[in-house]
């Protein structure tokens, strides 16, 4: 009886979404897991643990160096990016990971002990036209009240500038097929992240974020249908501040400001970035990942623009975490705050440098950092670093940085003294406690791009090598991290 | 389980019920068809996608150098077929197929990537080399196959509106016009010509689909006719020899004008305006352009605001030393240059780099030679807190004119917040972009406004859009390289520009230009690509002031640009052919140069 209760649990696929909310209301935590967390990787974690966080243990799990049992051939690709992991009904587990730079997307086999034993391909580059697949979402039924569906945006290269859906479950064989979602619009998509079923019953929203600095900025963009799971007839909006004199830097000093979402008819890229510029929509740098708060409420958004040198004077630069508190009644209304500003050379977030993605628990906010290396102040001359914000106090601590600039690093060939600072990028990080029973536990990526070998190159098996990269990923487990 | 239990009656009213719902669907379906312009332009679309994958597919299998030419040909003209609804319906798909072959510099983030180009531009490359290498075609034809199949299996033309299918058409004559007729997407092969006659003929398919949307059939039966015209005159010309001047004046003006009379005539209203005005009736007119859509979404402009922004750029109050102002560097008189190699700092030493005009400056993405500026208005902060210039910061100048009872009084006039660092800059800004006066000789000429041109200038035009290739970089009609139609790109290009004058073993000048603000190495010695109109006033010429006429800049390009003067560039983009101009061909080139002078 017992068995079958955990088996029943088991097979309820608990589904945590990258850098999205983990599904905390519906599985039971088992405490008899069967998940060891340890080094299954020949490549070494890469990271080292801030004061405060040294009792934090750290594993690498897979690297592109690494060879798996069931797939000999299977190479971790460049720049691994957005993931999410599933459970599986017979006790093993099924990551789902963007390989930004080779255009495509993996999925990954990890056994009852979470040790990574198969990895295909399930979107290559073929199938993308050489588009890099950035951030990800998983969409699950407990989740989201449909799929489940794996959705990542297409950011540069080929034909980008769409949001892409997989199936998680598809057949590897046919990986060189690909499916957007045109109703989302064109934009520099960085991440489209679908809302909780319960933030509006019987509605699908998806926040995207448009991860541009042209004079339309980076846009939030909202699409919504008032049938849930589709994703094909709903309405484009994007955020604007009622009083459309404000610009990003007015909101620093405080406050919170009333926002709406107006409606958009536009279709293409640029007739988009013009409608929005009519309608005064709001103009931030580089909109990048976006992720809700799991308190049950699901309508309290955060979201970062990594910032960039142009605009400054109504934009941020060095990049930005703003809070968006959603209407409990009307999914286009809120207010808007800023959070962190890396802006303020002084402030709590003077470090800030380039914060790229978020994952939003209950409790608490981890913003990785992916450095545009801007070298004018000293604060911000450092490797890239995952930041912990706590959303009650309010507090900001460094928990880790990229290590890639010690001993263990380059004695390893992994990168060189001489990289610049900030030169390796932290991404990915979804919270995959409910998965594996064990509380605090995320997974993390780093992007090598300083490890470069030619033995990564095309790990998708098509197209030609040099439309591909031979950069390194690591992905790791931390356990330890409060939610 | 539970069973339906369906009575015999049911049955027979269902099974009637049913044939008529499907009589019913096949009528709905079928005037659905006439009248979803959607789905008519998705469906010629996807046709087109699926032929040009067919006859790639076909070179992709090609191993004979003859066959592949004549198949890459084909392939392009179906390539070009599909242009007028990919380049607006999914630009980014479009871009892919069609981009320079160049590498694309990626200057955005981290990764700082640099990758390879594919495409159509890059395929024409391969198949033109000497020595044929046949993994490289097949690469780039699969690459080409599998854009183009991503392409049909997912719709992008949504939601299609009247307004929609205007812009597209007056997008697409700009293209052929700035890109097309210009040889700029056909380097080697130049075969633009035909390629462009196969744009007409789709652009005369939609066209032929929109026909009951006419009220007056004139217009139909006219624009109809123009295009077949259009597609005459581009089969059975030679590259060189193409008429361009005759073929825009009497073909894609008068089709622009078409344009707006359809607009009219179908009753469309736009739902907002773009930098390509909804309402232009040439590409050569003052009204050709929204200069004030140049300009980030800062607010309105008003008469009173570009009056304010002409004193203020005068207004030596701006600087520290209350000596400077705009116009010493950008004199109204001089073009707004000053005339010298390098402009005069505040201490009486020299600055940089040389003053560019500010006439046409508005219609551009960037600012500075650089771009390191967005938009004109943080142009302007570089300026006031640049230790050599103004030397200044805007706490400083707010105070200095909230003295002045004048511009407290303008300022609050025009503005909410009266003076603030946002409006000092907007209303200059604004100012200057009431500088694209677009009335020059040649803009009145080629307008049909005047008939005053004579041959050499005509011919000099040809040449510029033609043989010269000046026009690939310096796109009609604004003549700078800000790309059209979207106008939010301003492309950089490393010529490889010598320290000082010599036509042998001339020394790079050590200017490294673009590479110093985002410190990448494929942008080591680029500029932006500034307009050539009144050229004839703006003398010395370059980013370093290093020449100083045009006979010594037509010189440096005929040779082949730093290449051909034995400046040996990694990154150079200027194509390093000689371009083989005779002494005629260049005096004509200078002569149509004199035209683009605002009057």
């Amino acid at each position: 009886m017992k068995k079958s209760i955990k088996l029943a649990a088991l097979a309820i696929s608990a589904l945590t979404i990258s850098c999205n909310s983990d599904d905390d209301l519906n599985v039971i935590v088992d405490n008899t897991t069967q998940v060891e967390l340890k080094n299954h990787s020949v490549t070494p974690h890469l990271l080292t643990a801030h004061p405060g966080y040294e009792n934090l243990k750290i594993y690498s799990l897979l690297s592109s160096e690494d060879t798996l049992p069931e797939s000999p051939n299977f190479v971790y690709g460049s720049m691994a990016d957005g993931c999410g992991l599933l459970n599986n009904s017979d006790g093993t587990y099924t990551l789902i990971n963007n390989i930004e730079a080779d255009y495509s997307i993996a999925r990954i086999t990890l056994d009852k002990t979470f040790k990574p034993v198969k990895g295909e391909y399930i979107l290559n580059s073929v199938a993308t036209g050489n588009t890099a697949q950035c951030s990800g979402s998983l969409i699950t039924p407990q989740e989201h009240g449909f799929g489940p569906l794996y959705l990542s945006g297409g950011e540069w290269g080929g034909n980008s500038r769409n949001v892409f859906a997989t199936n998680p479950f598809k057949e590897a064989a046919t990986a060189s097929t690909a499916r957007t979602l045109p109703a989302m619009g064109q934009w520099t998509i960085e991440n489209a992240v679908p809302l909780h079923k319960d933030a509006y019953q019987g509605k699908t929203i998806v926040l995207i974020g448009d991860d541009s600095h042209g004079e339309a900025g980076g846009q939030l963009v909202m699409y919504k249908s008032d049938t849930v799971g589709d994703l094909e007839n709903g309405e484009l909006y994007a955020l604007k501040m009622v009083n459309s004199n404000i610009k990003d830097n007015d909101l620093v000093d405080g406050g919170e400001f009333d926002v709406e979402f107006t409606q958009l008819s536009e279709t293409t890229y640029d007739a988009l970035n013009t409608e929005c510029v009519s309608k005064n929509v709001m103009a931030f740098n580089r909109v990048e990942d976006i992720d809700y708060r799991k308190d049950g409420d699901y309508r309290e958004i955060y979201f970062n623009a990594t910032g960039r040198t142009a605009y400054n004077d109504t934009r941020t630069k060095y990049g930005r975490v703003y809070r968006l508190t959603l209407d409990e009644n009307d999914p286009l209304k809120g207010k808007l705050r800023v959070e962190l500003n890396g802006d303020d050379l002084v402030g709590k977030a003077k470090t800030f440098h380039s914060p790229d993605n978020i994952l939003v628990t209950k409790n608490y906010a981890y913003i990785q950092e992916d450095p545009n290396g801007y070298d004018d102040d000293a604060n911000k001359e450092h490797d890239a670093y995952l930041y912990q914000y706590n959303l009650n106090t309010k507090e900001l601590k460094v928990v880790l940085e990229s290590a890639q600039r010690t001993p263990a690093a380059v004695d390893g060939g992994y990168a060189s003294y001489s990289d610049r600072w900030g030169k390796w990028e932290l991404t990915g990080m979804i919270d995959i406690s409910e998965n594996v029973g064990i509380d605090g536990t995320f997974l993390l990526i780093q992007q090598g791009h300083s490890w470069k070998n030619d033995a990564f190159l095309n790990p998708d098996g098509v197209g030609a090598p040099e439309d591909s990269s031979n950069e390194g990923s690591i992905l790791t487990v931390i356990q330890g991290l409060e939610r | 389980m539970s069973y339906l239990i369906i009575k015999k009656e049911v049955i027979i009213y269902g099974f009637f019920f049913l044939l008529l719902i499907s009589c019913k669907k096949e009528k709905q379906a079928k005037f659905e068809q006439t009248t979803n312009y959607t789905h008519v332009l998705n469906t010629l679309y996807k046709k087109q996608l699926n032929n040009c994958i067919e006859v790639t597919k076909k070179l992709n299998k090609t191993t004979e150098k003859d066959s592949l030419l004549y198949l890459f040909k084909k392939a392009r003209i179906a390539f070009k077929s599909t242009e007028p609804l990919m380049s607006f319906f999914n630009e980014a798909t479009y871009k892919n197929l069609n981009r320079p072959n160049l590498p694309i510099v990626d200057e955005d983030d981290n990764a700082k990537k640099v990758l390879k180009p594919t495409g159509f531009q890059v395929l024409e490359e391969e198949i033109s080399a000497e020595k044929l290498n046949l993994t490289e075609i097949n690469k780039h034809c699969n690459n080409i196959i599998n854009t183009l199949k991503l392409e049909a299996n997912n719709h992008a033309i949504r939601k299609l509106k009247k307004h929609h299918v205007l812009w597209m058409i007056k997008d697409s004559y700009l293209r052929i016009m700035a890109l097309g007729i210009s040889g700029f997407d056909s380097p080697i092969l130049q075969n633009s010509l035909p390629e462009n006659k196969a744009v007409i003929n789709t652009i005369q398919t939609i066209l032929v689909h929109f026909k009951k949307e006419f009220k007056t059939e004139s217009i139909y039966t006219k624009q109809l006719a123009l295009l077949e015209n259009s597609a005459k005159k581009l089969i059975n010309t030679g590259f060189n020899s193409f008429n361009r001047y005759a073929f825009i004046k009497e073909n894609i003006n008068p089709l622009v004008n078409l344009i707006n009379k359809t607009t009219i005539d179908w009753n469309v209203s736009f739902p907002f305006d773009r930098k390509l005005s909804n309402s232009a009736t040439s590409f050569f007119n003052e009204t050709t352009f929204n200069v004030h859509q140049f300009s980030p979404n800062y607010g309105k402009v008003t008469d009173s605001i570009i009056k304010l922004g002409e004193k203020l750029f005068h207004e030596s109050k701006l600087s520290k030393s209350g000596k400077m102002n705009c116009a010493n560097c950008h004199q109204p008189k001089n073009a707004f240059t000053d005339g010298l190699q390098f402009s005069i700092a505040n201490d009486g030493s020299f600055v940089k780099r040389n003053s560019p005009t500010l006439l046409y400056s508005g219609l551009q993405a960037a600012q500075f030679h650089d771009a390191r500026a967005a938009s004109l208005e943080t142009q302007i902060v570089g300026v006031v807190e640049n230790d050599k210039e103004f030397h200044n910061n805007f706490e400083e100048i707010i105070n200095t004119l909230t003295k002045d009872s004048t511009y407290v009084k303008r300022f609050n006039t025009a503005y909410k917040k009266g003076i603030t660092s946002v409006n000092i800059r907007h209303a200059i800004a604004s100012y200057i972009r009431t500088l694209s006066k677009f009335n020059s000789k040649f803009d009145e000429n080629i307008s049909s406004r005047k008939n005053n041109l004579t041959t050499d200038e005509i011919s000099g035009f040809n040449l510029f859009m033609g043989k010269a290739k000046c026009a690939t970089c310096h796109f009609a009609p604004t003549f700078n390289g800000t790309v059209p139609p979207s106008y939010t790109e301003s492309e950089l290009e490393v010529l490889g520009i010598p320290e000082t004058i010599a036509w042998k073993n001339a020394t790079i000048n050590d200017d490294l230009g673009r590479y110093d603000v985002f410190e990448v190495d494929k942008k080591k010695h680029a500029f932006k690509t500034p307009t050539v109109r009144n050229i004839t006033n703006t003398a010395p010429y370059m980013h370093n002031g290093v020449y100083h006429n045009l006979k010594e800049v037509i010189k440096f390009y005929n040779l082949g640009g730093g290449t051909g003067i034995g400046i040996n560039l990694e990154n150079q983009t200027l194509p390093t052919d000689k371009l083989n101009l005779t002494e005629n061909e260049i005096d004509q080139l200078i002569a149509f140069l004199g035209t683009l002078s605002d009057t």
